[in-house]
Formats: C-alpha cells, sequence, structure tokens
C-alpha cells in the first residue's frame, strides 16, 4: 500500500473516526483504524463493535492496499505534523510496520492485519430518511443533556427516536430522553420515509458522535434505520450503530397535561437567580425552593453547613401561592435549552412534575420532577 | 432516601413498567396448574361461563391477557359493568370480567351478562379474590347461577414461584439485579407475589430516584422503610456510591 494525503484532510477525517476508538481496550485491534488506500482514496474506519464510523478522503494512491495502525497514535502525529504537509502512507515494505512520511519527519508503526480488523454487519435498514443537519442535530441538542448515565437502566442510556403524531395532526419525529428526574422531548415534522418508522433507543455515545458529525449546519444527514441499527451518513462520513435492544417506557403518561398554574419568567434573570442562590448550597443537596405568590417568585436555598441565600424576581403569575422545591442544576440544564427570552412554567403542585417550555415555541418540552425540600 | 436526614430529596418520574403478559411469559407452577391448563384448552372449556380466584398478584389478569388474546375477548373490570353495556361487551362471542368482588357490582347487570351469554353461546371468563358462590347476594337467582360456575383456584405461591416471581417482576422493569439481593429479598420481604410486587415497585422507585442501581443495600433501606424487617445489616459495602 503506497498513499499520499493531504495532512489537513487527514487530521479532520482521523478526529472524527479516532473518537469511537476507546482509550483501553483488551481486544488489540479495536485500538487500530483501518486505511485502505484504493481508487476512491483512502479510507479510514474505525469501531468498537457497537459503533463504527468509515470516511473516505481524496488521497493519491500508488499502490492499493490495506492494514489497521493504532488509532490515537497516528492521530497524535497528523496533528503535531506541519500544516500543509502531504502525509505518505506505505505498508508493505518492512514486515508488519506503516511508515508515515511527512516533510522530514518519519514514523514507522506497528500494524496489525487488515483481515482481523471486525465488520459491524449492518444488514438491511427498513427505513430510510434524509433530513438537514441542523434540524437533526436539535432533536439531538434538546435532549441529551437528560440521558440517564446511570448503567443498569440501560433502556435509558439513549435517545428514543420514534415517529408519532404531534399536536396538530401531524406526523412528527420525535426525540425523548429521561433520566427519571426529567424528561426532555423534541420534535420536527416527519421527513418523508420516516412513516412508520420503528422507535428506537440511540446509545449516549453514538449521540455524541452524531452531533460531532452534524458540526456543519448546512449539510445534509440520511438517516438509515432498522430495530438493530441506525446508519447516519453525512458526505464521505458513514456512521453506523448499534442500538440500545431495550423498551423505552410510556413516556406520554409522566407528561403533566392538566398543570394549571402558569409561570412566565424572564429566562435569563430566572437562571441567573437560580445560579447565584444554589451557591450555597451544598454538593448533595441542590435544592432551591421557589416561592410563588401573584406577580413575585422568591428563590431560596438553606445550607445547614454554609448559610442561606434568598432572592425575588418579579414573574407573570396570577395562580394561587405555591412553595415548589427543584434540583438547582436541573434547572439551568433546561433553561440553557430554552431559545426564547421567557421561559413558561406549567406547574400543579410540589409532589407533581412541572412542564417547561418556550413560552414562543412549541417543537420541545421539558419535564421536571420537584424535590421535596 | 435521604429525607430520613432531612435532606431535599428528588423526587422520580413515574415512568411506567410494561409487564410482560404473553403466555411465555407466565411463570407455570403446581398451584396455577389448573388455571394454565384452562386457558390452554381454550376453546376446549368444561363451560362457557368459568371463574378463576387466587389471591392479589396471582396471575389472574396475565391469564386473562393470554385468553383474551387467544378469543378477542374484551377485559372489562366488574365494576364498570352496566345492565345497558351488556350487549356491546359481549360483542366479540367472550368477555374477560376482572375482578369480582361480592359489594361492587350491579347485580342486575352481571344476571343480564350471564343470561345474555348463555343465549348466545359466548365465552366468559371471570376474575376474584374469593370464590362468587361465597358471595352474599340480594338475587336468588344471580347466587345459584355463580354456584354452578366452575372455580379453577390458583393457590398461594411457593418459595420457588415467588424467587421466578421476583426475578420478572424485576424485569418487566428491565432492571438486572443479582442472585445475591433476590435471595436478600426473599428471606425478608412478605411472602406473596402481591409482597413481591410492593417491594419490587418501591425499589425501582428508590433507585431511580437515587440514581442508583439495585443492591442489596438499597434493599435493606427499602425493606426498612416499608416497615419490613431487613434483619441484619448487609456485611460488604455498597460497591456503587450516591451520585447526587
Amino acid at each position: 500500500m503506497k498513499v499520499t494525503v493531504e495532512r489537513a484532510e487527514l487530521l479532520k477525517s482521523l478526529s472524527h473516526v479516532h473518537r469511537v476508538v476507546e482509550r483501553r481496550n483488551t481486544i488489540p485491534i479495536l485500538a487500530n483504524v483501518l486505511i485502505k488506500a484504493g481508487k476512491n482514496g483512502l479510507e479510514l474506519k474505525a469501531t468498537d463493535l457497537d459503533l463504527e464510523v468509515v470516511e473516505i478522503v481524496p488521497a493519491e494512491t500508488g499502490q492499493a492496499g490495506a492494514t489497521t495502525v493504532p488509532a490515537h497514535v497516528l492521530y497524535d502525529i497528523v496533528r503535531k505534523l506541519p500544516e500543509g504537509a502531504q502525509v505518505q502512507l506505505e505498508a508493505g515494505g518492512e514486515r508488519g510496520t506503516l511508515t508515515v512520511k511527512a516533510s522530514r519527519a518519519r514514523f514507522s508503526l506497528q500494524t496489525l492485519p487488515e483481515a482481523d480488523f471486525p465488520d459491524l454487519a449492518a444488514g438491511e435498514f427498513s427505513h430510510t430518511f434524509k433530513v438537514k443537519g441542523a434540524d437533526f442535530r436539535r432533536l439531538v441538542d434538546k435532549t441529551q443533556f437528560a440521558i440517564s448515565t446511570e448503567e443498569t437502566r440501560y433502556y435509558l442510556n439513549g435517545i428514543y427516536l420514534h415517529v408519532t403524531e404531534g399536536a396538530g395532526g401531524k406526523s412528527m419525529l420525535r426525540a425523548v430522553a429521561t433520566d427519571g428526574h426529567r424528561l426532555a422531548q423534541a420534535e420536527l415534522e416527519a421527513p418523508a420515509g420516516a412513516a412508520g418508522l420503528p422507535g428506537v433507543i440511540v446509545p449516549r455515545k453514538t449521540v455524541a458522535e452524531i452531533q460531532k458529525l452534524l458540526e456543519d449546519k448546512e449539510a445534509e444527514a440520511t438517516v438509515s434505520l432498522s430495530t438493530t441499527k441506525i446508519r447516519v451518513q453525512v458526505g464521505s462520513i458513514v456512521l453506523t450503530s448499534k442500538l440500545i435492544d431495550g423498551t423505552f417506557p410510556d413516556y406520554g403518561r409522566v407528561i403533566p397535561q392538566g398543570n394549571d398554574k402558569t409561570l412566565i419568567v424572564d429566562k435569563d434573570e430566572f437562571a441567573a437567580a437560580v445560579d447565584r442562590v444554589s451557591t450555597v448550597s451544598s454538593e448533595r443537596g441542590r435544592a432551591v425552593k421557589l416561592s410563588l405568590a401573584e406577580g413575585k417568585m422568591t428563590l431560596s436555598v438553606t445550607n445547614p453547613d454554609s448559610g442561606s441565600a434568598t432572592e425575588e424576581l418579579e414573574v407573570d403569575y396570577t395562580a394561587e401561592p405555591l412553595d415548589i422545591g427543584f434540583n438547582s442544576r436541573y434547572l439551568l440544564d433546561i433553561t440553557s435549552q430554552l431559545e426564547g427570552d421567557t421561559a413558561e412554567l406549567k406547574l400543579a403542585d410540589p409532589g407533581s412534575p412541572t412542564l417547561v417550555r418556550d413560552s414562543t415555541r412549541t417543537d420541545a418540552l421539558y419535564v421536571l420532577m420537584p424535590m421535596r425540600v | 432516601m435521604a429525607e430520613r436526614d432531612g435532606r431535599p430529596r428528588q423526587l422520580p418520574l413515574d415512568l411506567p413498567a410494561s409487564p410482560a403478559l404473553r403466555r411465555e411469559d407466565f411463570l407455570a407452577a403446581p398451584g396455577n396448574a389448573a388455571a394454565l391448563t384452562l386457558i390452554d384448552a381454550f376453546p376446549e372449556w368444561p363451560a362457557r361461563v368459568v371463574c378463576i380466584v387466587g389471591p392479589e398478584g396471582a396471575g389472574k389478569s396475565h391469564l386473562s391477557a393470554i385468553f383474551a388474546e387467544r378469543s378477542g375477548a374484551r377485559i372489562l373490570d366488574a365494576r364498570a359493568l352496566t345492565r345497558e353495556g351488556v350487549p356491546e361487551a359481549l360483542a366479540t362471542g367472550a368477555l374477560v370480567l376482572e375482578d369480582l368482588e361480592a359489594g361492587t357490582f350491579s347485580e342486575a347487570a352481571l344476571f343480564h351478562l350471564l343470561n345474555l351469554a348463555r343465549e348466545q353461546q359466548a365465552y366468559l371468563l371471570m376474575t376474584a379474590r374469593t370464590p362468587p358462590s361465597s358471595f352474599s347476594l340480594a338475587t336468588a337467582d344471580l347466587a345459584s347461577r355463580l354456584r354452578a360456575v366452575p372455580v379453577f383456584e390458583i393457590a398461594p405461591a411457593d418459595d420457588a414461584l415467588l424467587a421466578a416471581v421476583l426475578v420478572k417482576l424485576f424485569a418487566d422493569r428491565q432492571l438486572s439485579v443479582d442472585e445475591a439481593t433476590v435471595q436478600y429479598l426473599l428471606m425478608r420481604m412478605q411472602r406473596t407475589v402481591a409482597g413481591a410486587k410492593r417491594i419490587v415497585d418501591a425499589l425501582d422507585t428508590a433507585a431511580l430516584a437515587a440514581r442508583r442501581p439495585v443492591t442489596r443495600t438499597l434493599a435493606a433501606q427499602v425493606l426498612k422503610e416499608l416497615g419490613e424487617d431487613p434483619g441484619e445489616a448487609p456485611s460488604f459495602p455498597d460497591v456503587h456510591g450516591e451520585e447526587d
């Protein structure tokens, strides 16, 4: 194998694929990236057996061939090469090594045979749709923070992606995530080809990689799904991942429908006040109490170890007075997702879920369980 | 969990579990063999109208769900049965009437249902915690009708079944729990299926609230809060820390 590739192109592509490679691997070849030179260019591929990313970069192939080398090492080498350098990769000369040459630097890397590199057999995809990268990214961005990190709740360790009928009777592509304390839901009008989509749970690591692939907001993503796998193609990058084999709970039942106490608050003022009063809260209990009365909200935190804090805000609230506690971090997580200037909270009582949304947008909503304070 | 020391406590969302109610999910045991045989024998039943009797959590609703799936029967709570609703209830030619309990249903409606079911040769599966023949009823004709209904009793669960039920209840909630925790619970919980349901519900909620896995330590805490004797505290420390 002999191939020459522009450093910037190689670095960009390696930055996509090397993240898939775990730092610690019991199976040695999983630490490697597969590089394959052919007439279409240079193909790079990395996998952790659950997630696989393949990208093709333009390259001048002198001699076709393939091998595998440690992904993080190759990434670090290319990262440190001078800008604008032409990188030459050559394997097959000295036994079992890949030579990396650029300007006057020369590296020799141990390889493992290409034939041993695992393939994530994708199988057939039942549904394929195209969606604007920015739109798909929004679904992921708005919900990702609510994914559970508790590993034994494997069925909550991802984003539930499904097609459902929205409020206006339209078919919507909806993303939902919950960790059992809060829930986030975002949706967009279902693209052509998404009808009848199986409801799937996309794992957290895959979600993070999809976000990275969609950094270019103008890009178009092609999403393919089966009941066991998802594939997202953006330009010359193809990400294929297994899905979480579990049942996402019937989340609709925890989204409050009848909460009649409406609170409208300036989002930034609210977030800043929550952040300020929570300074005195302890690491273990980050509760902030909201005391609502007509036109007024008092935020307070009491920490027996360090002291207390209160702050008053003018708000739009006309229902009967209510005291309710929330985890301040959760409030900040949610307010940071809102896009408009004002937040709308629909409350019931101190023991029931509260609905939070932008007062001007209906395509995302958040549900937050209170804390007993 | 933190309420004991006065710290604020995060409440969890009430995310519903979806119990597995297919035939292959039913845990067969000597105590429920007669009732299970009946359901498996459908439509070759000894009578068109039958009743399954057993304690809370015995599997009556699970058997009803299997029957409903096979027969196309609707499932109706006995308390919701009205005289006017009887023809509609029997529209598919089969009906499950759940939780028949003396004093909670309309005698006129049930009498009409039994009559119409006989007339239409419909299948009717009733479930109850006590045999309907023991109900004291105002309508003498209804009492005699009910006495004639064949009853299939489910006996209270034995230890082997309780262990399997615990594992199934955790599996319904997609929770993986080690064998040691299951054994620990079995030794200390109320030894009924209803008791198993209560402890699994409470453990699921507590684990979700505290963002912890279900472990023996958590089980001990929850048993204590439910007022059941947790016995000796677990001798080994919990390997999983509390996140919040």
